[in-house]
């Protein structure tokens, strides 16, 4: 990708070693110690370069061991801008992976919808459909997101199909959970996702577990949709001001 | 003299497609346009798919419903045998149907279809280009901008072609040359009975300037094998959210080419 940061792949972005905050003590003291680690546990970003390039850019996504690993625009006064338009503005067929605009990852929303073309080539989420056989989704169950602040790993939680329905049509629309302020309201998407999903990963959640959702289109149906959700399960890294 | 320079085009517009779609193992490449993927009936009536364009009888094809989960926008489709409706949704760059195919089809628009001689056809979605051959039987169940009724076997057309749609363009031709050419059929006016012309006065055009037809006529088909496909919504009428599907438009673009180029062709060779 041309908005590469200092590192592009997995591998080369993770850091070394992970460094654990000490157990939760009491005490002021101990939280101003605490403090301190987590501060000097903070590492560059190593999508910096692409942040400072672009502020459009939300984060960027990476599934491991696979062609996954682009940027993610996110444009609220004009959702589709980088439909057809490469990082630097420029017409182009695969586009952007676009984050919902009603979507955001500071403040983080309960669910963090991201959309991408199906593209022939497999470029963008062109292969995102290999989560249909369950033996793909066992050999990439981790979804990385880098934002400004920190990396958020992600275990896929549902695969399924779905559509975008018409505006009369009072259906589950997967499309519209963003955030869950109440138990039922995560619920009825936590039940729902797991209903439809094609196979059982056996990742459950609870209220107050945040999501990500990526979608690409297919053709089961007019308005099809091709969905992977994933639930987060670990804080990564914090990451320094960028401008540091 | 005149009909063998008109087999030589005919022969030549063919030579060009085989030469675009096949590789030599008889195999179909995958064209810039898409891939392709044929079709074939079982003794129980239900569709099975191959990739190619051809059937491979020492594979296993595998069922409709995962071609419907596989196909993109600016595939392909070969159809042979006789079984019920093959529902795509998705805008197909080519519809052939061979071997005395028997088939229903859906699609959300095709961009070239092909319906050889002794195959029957409902066509669901509309069609850009379409030729139907020798004894083929057809019903567009939507417009058709370009219709060819050609008859390579006889003297004259015999093909049974009927629409419920519009057609900008019809042109009958054989060996002899241009049986027929009309314009602005309207919508469900078609009507062409063992090659004739059978489409009544008043409802069509003898010349390119006439208004285009109107819009296709919405009630349902009284044959059973033939059903208009539900009309596509209007895009306001669903929920906003990004359309993630790539886009045809090349696709579109590279097949219009195509056609020029070939209409070119001929009609230099006819002059």
């Amino acid at each position: 990708m041309e908005a590469s940061g200092e590192a592009n792949t997995v591998e080369a972005s993770l850091p070394a070693a992970r460094k654990k905050s000490a157990g939760k003590r009491s005490g002021t003291r101990t939280e101003e110690m605490e403090t301190q680690t987590a501060e000097e546990a903070r590492v560059p970003n190593p999508y910096r370069d692409s942040f400072l390039a672009n502020a459009d850019m939300a984060a960027w996504l990476v599934i491991p061991d696979t062609d996954i690993d682009y940027p993610v625009m996110w444009t609220p006064e004009d959702e589709t801008y980088y439909l057809y338009r490469d990082f630097e503005g420029n017409d182009n067929q695969n586009g952007c992976l676009l984050l919902d605009t009603e979507s955001c990852v500071d403040p983080l929303t309960t669910n963090l919808i991201i959309h991408g073309h199906n593209m022939k080539s497999g470029a963008m989420f062109g292969n995102l459909t290999d989560y249909e056989k369950e033996s793909f989704y066992r050999e990439h169950r981790k979804i990385l997101l880098y934002t400004e602040d920190c990396q958020r790993t992600y275990e896929v939680i549902a695969v399924f199909r779905s559509q975008v329905y018409k505006k009369t049509e009072e259906v589950f629309k997967f499309y519209k959970f963003f955030q869950a302020d109440t138990p039922e309201e995560f619920d009825d998407f936590y039940q729902n996702i797991k209903e439809l999903s094609i196979y059982d990963t056996g990742v459950t959640a609870e209220f107050g577990d945040h999501f990500i959702t990526l979608s690409t289109c297919v053709y089961h149906v007019p308005q099809g949709r091709f969905v992977v959700v994933g639930k987060e399960v670990e804080s990564g890294e914090q990451y320094l001001p960028l401008q540091e | 003299m005149k009909k063998r320079k008109t087999m030589a085009s005919l022969f030549a517009v063919f030579a060009v497609i085989a030469a675009v779609l096949l590789a030599p193992q008889g195999q179909l490449v995958a064209s810039a346009a898409g891939n392709t993927y044929i079709v074939q009936a079982d003794e129980d009536g239900d569709w099975n798919y191959q990739s190619g364009s051809v059937w491979d009888d020492t594979e296993e094809g595998r069922e409709l419903y995962y071609l419907q989960q596989e196909i993109k926008d600016g595939d392909l489709l070969v159809v042979q045998g006789s079984g019920e409706e093959i529902r795509l949704n998705v805008h197909l760059a080519n519809v052939t149907l061979t071997k005395g195919a028997s088939a229903l089809v859906f699609a959300n628009g095709i961009d070239e279809c092909y319906i050889l001689s002794g195959c029957v056809a409902a066509i669901n979605g509309e069609v850009a280009n379409a030729w139907v051959y020798d004894t083929g039987r057809a019903t567009f169940n939507n417009n058709v901008q370009t219709l060819q009724i050609i008859n390579e076997e006889e003297n004259e057309p015999k093909a049974y072609v009927t629409a419920k749609g519009s057609i900008g363009h019809v042109i009958a031709r054989d060996s002899g040359g241009t049986h027929y050419e009309y314009y602005s059929v309207q919508s469900g006016a078609l009507d062409i009975e063992d090659g004739s012309w059978k489409t009544a006065e008043g409802r069509y055009s003898s010349t390119p300037s006439a208004q285009p037809a109107p819009a296709p006529a919405s009630e349902p088909t009284s044959a059973p094998t033939a059903s208009a496909p539900q009309p596509a919504a209007a895009s306001g009428e669903y929920d906003d959210v990004p359309k993630t599907g790539e886009s045809g438009a090349v696709c579109w673009l590279l097949a219009a080419a195509a056609v020029c180029l070939a209409g070119k062709a001929l009609l230099k060779r006819a002059a």
